[in-house]
């Protein structure tokens, strides 16, 4: 049992390592041709928007709230980052030390942050709690356009570029890793049993609001931590980038990667935010096409692409070594492994 | 309305003129009871007599307005109902409430929170700690299925097993969280008799083994006179009769109530 856990855990580190190493190499060999610091801008972006949505999908997709007000939550890690940054840079840390401090600050501001909101907010339901945090992300934005250190409404300048393509990547490594944890743990199964059923939790003596309010508060931090690496990377930013449509697209990444699957949102995250930028060449139609591609997945995969199934190489692997038929025609939701395949919502 | 339990020591649970009302109605009328260990009571009464108001009053859904509930000796009202639950009252749903789309294992194991104390941090970095808890409730709910014959229907997703199993789950998911006193909401509803005798055998057997005392709301008569030992009538929020199954199924009062007064007695006053 140990042992295969061992195994996996391994395995998943091994192939996340094959990954970095693949793009890594493009990076630096030019793989791309001119467009290589392009792409590799848009692989960056993709990691740092890959924590701000598996994050927002604990709350859509595991504890089945809606959440509009994500961006308010990166903004408040973005800007105390950037802060803390500039607050400790030339007090002797590394380049990667003062990185990982003032990432850690933003995530801890933004989740004591999620756990005010949450307290009051969390006795709400559906499109109510949707309402109050919306609002919640307004009034932080408001907020930060008039406050001084946060450039009272101008551009947020001069903010350290600290944030690389590799330590993005394993930055968002470690958070998705961990959000996997909670969620295959006793917390991860009381906020689903919240989901399904929220009476019949409480009758199996579940702390309803406890844990709706710290998965809110864990699922905030890593908003905040997805926000600081974001302001180190940008290194400039004005409130409103952190405007209702951030949150909304936040939001729409979830459900097209698949609310409840933390692979499905890594996915939809990378596609999403890769998909306008490859879509340049249409020029002033791309937003178009981006509009009907959302549609199109929404259409025929009304869950999210992988609904609520996770990807997993343990699993591919035992696929591909017990049976040796073509793995290209095998469907991955009805292995013996997924009992709790795909279905839409 | 004599009280007929033998009292040798504090009762499971004692509720004291429990009463609730809503606007001008009275859902539940000075509701008074006492179950003893091991104990199983039946609650009966037409619809809308208030008996799962009753429950919801004594699992803490709704806050009675006035009387007081005991378990064992402890006062409980005004607590919210994940303490309640905690301090030992478990209870089905009328109508089936399972986490659906979660395993029938994982619905057991989500009521399992008493046995867990692993913090945050331990379940991060996976502590030996956490295994072991994990690998102990993972045992305990597989011993909890088999009790209610659900064995290795582990990893079906709730929703997809047939009704009769799905009600049997939630009495597992019940158990789970170490109930002294379990309420059962028609239990038997929508069951077909074989279903019906299997439940029944469940029942004794948890009665047996894990000494809890069962508090059964049934509109099934056949199946609370046999297997009932006190029965407790309701009708309109009030208790009109309690006692034996064979009392109360001849007190002229219950009679009344489930099918009316006979022509020829019926008085000026009703």
């Amino acid at each position: 049992m140990t042992k295969a856990i061992k195994w996996s855990y391994l395995l998943n580190l091994v192939g996340v390592a094959a990954v970095f190493a693949i793009l890594s190499a493009l990076f630096a060999f030019n793989g791309f041709g001119d467009s290589t610091t392009y792409v590799e801008g848009v692989c960056t972006t993709a990691c740092y928007t890959i924590i701000m949505v598996a994050s927002l999908n604990l709350v859509v997709g595991f504890m089945g709230e809606f959440s509009l007000g994500h961006a308010g939550f990166v903004s408040v890690g973005a800007y105390v980052s950037a802060i803390t940054s500039s607050a400790l840079a030339g007090k002797g840390l590394s380049d990667l030390a003062l990185l990982l401090v003032a990432v850690l600050a933003g995530g801890i501001a933004a989740g004591i942050a999620g756990v005010l909101v949450g307290i009051p907010a969390l006795r709400l339901r559906g499109d109510y709690l949707a309402i109050v945090t919306m609002a919640f992300a307004e009034i932080i934005r408001v907020v930060f356009c008039n406050l001084e250190i946060t450039g009272g409404g101008r551009t947020m300048s001069g903010i350290l570029r600290l944030s690389s393509f590799g330590r993005t990547f394993w930055i968002m490594v470690v958070c998705v890793t961990v959000m996997f944890l909670f969620v295959r743990s006793r917390f991860g199964r009381t906020v689903q049993a919240i989901r399904e059923d929220y009476i019949a939790a409480e009758a199996a003596g579940i702390n309803v609001t406890f844990y709706k309010v710290l998965t809110f508060a864990v699922s905030s931090f890593f908003a905040g931590i997805g926000g600081g690496v974001y302001a180190h990377y940008m290194t400039a930013m004005i409130p409103t980038n952190f405007d209702f449509n951030y949150s909304a697209e936040l939001l729409s990444e979830v459900i097209i990667g698949g609310t409840g699957s933390l692979t499905g949102s890594i996915i939809g995250a990378a596609f999403l935010s890769a998909l306008p930028e490859l879509m340049r060449q249409f020029s002033k139609y791309r937003m178009l096409a981006y509009s009907v591609v959302l549609v199109l997945v929404m259409l025929f995969r009304p869950g999210g692409i992988f609904g609520r199934w996770e990807f997993s190489l343990t699993r591919l692997l035992h696929k591909l070594t017990r049976r040796k038929e073509n793995a290209a025609t095998a469907d991955p939701t009805d292995g013996p492994a997924a009992p709790l395949a795909q279905k839409g919502e | 309305m004599a009280e007929k339990t033998i009292q040798t020591k504090t009762p499971i649970l004692r509720a004291q003129n429990l009463g609730i009302q809503f606007g001008g109605l009275k859902a539940v009328d000075s509701f008074s009871i006492e179950i003893g260990e091991s104990e199983l009571v039946g609650l009966i009464g037409p619809n809308g007599a208030g008996k799962t108001t009753v429950f919801n009053l004594i699992t803490g859904v709704y806050k009675p307005t006035e009387g007081s509930f005991y378990l064992c000796g402890q006062r409980m009202n005004g607590k919210k109902t994940h303490q309640i639950v905690r301090a030992g009252i478990a209870r089905t749903f009328q109508n089936i409430r399972l986490f659906k789309k979660m395993t029938v294992i994982d619905n057991v194991k989500a009521a399992m929170l008493e046995h867990l104390t692993y913090g945050l941090p331990q379940a991060i970095f996976r502590t030996p700690r956490f295994w072991s808890e994990e690998a102990e409730i993972t045992r305990r709910a597989k011993e909890l299925l088999a009790v209610v014959h659900l064995s290795g229907k582990e990893n079906l997703e709730a929703d997809n097993l047939p009704y009769g199993q799905q009600r049997r789950l939630e009495i597992a998911r019940a158990l789970a969280t170490d109930m002294k006193l379990l309420l059962l909401d028609e239990p038997a509803a929508g069951m077909n008799p074989t279903e019906t005798e299997e439940l029944l055998e469940i029942i004794d057997y948890i009665r047996d083994t894990f000494k809890v005392s069962v508090l059964l709301i049934e509109h099934d008569m056949s199946l609370v006179m046999k297997i009932c030992e006190r029965i407790q009538v309701l009708d309109f929020g009030s208790t009109i009769a309690s006692g034996t199954p064979a009392e109360v199924a001849n007190n002229p009062k219950v009679i009344e109530a489930y099918l009316g007064k006979p022509r020829k007695e019926r008085g000026p006053d009703a």
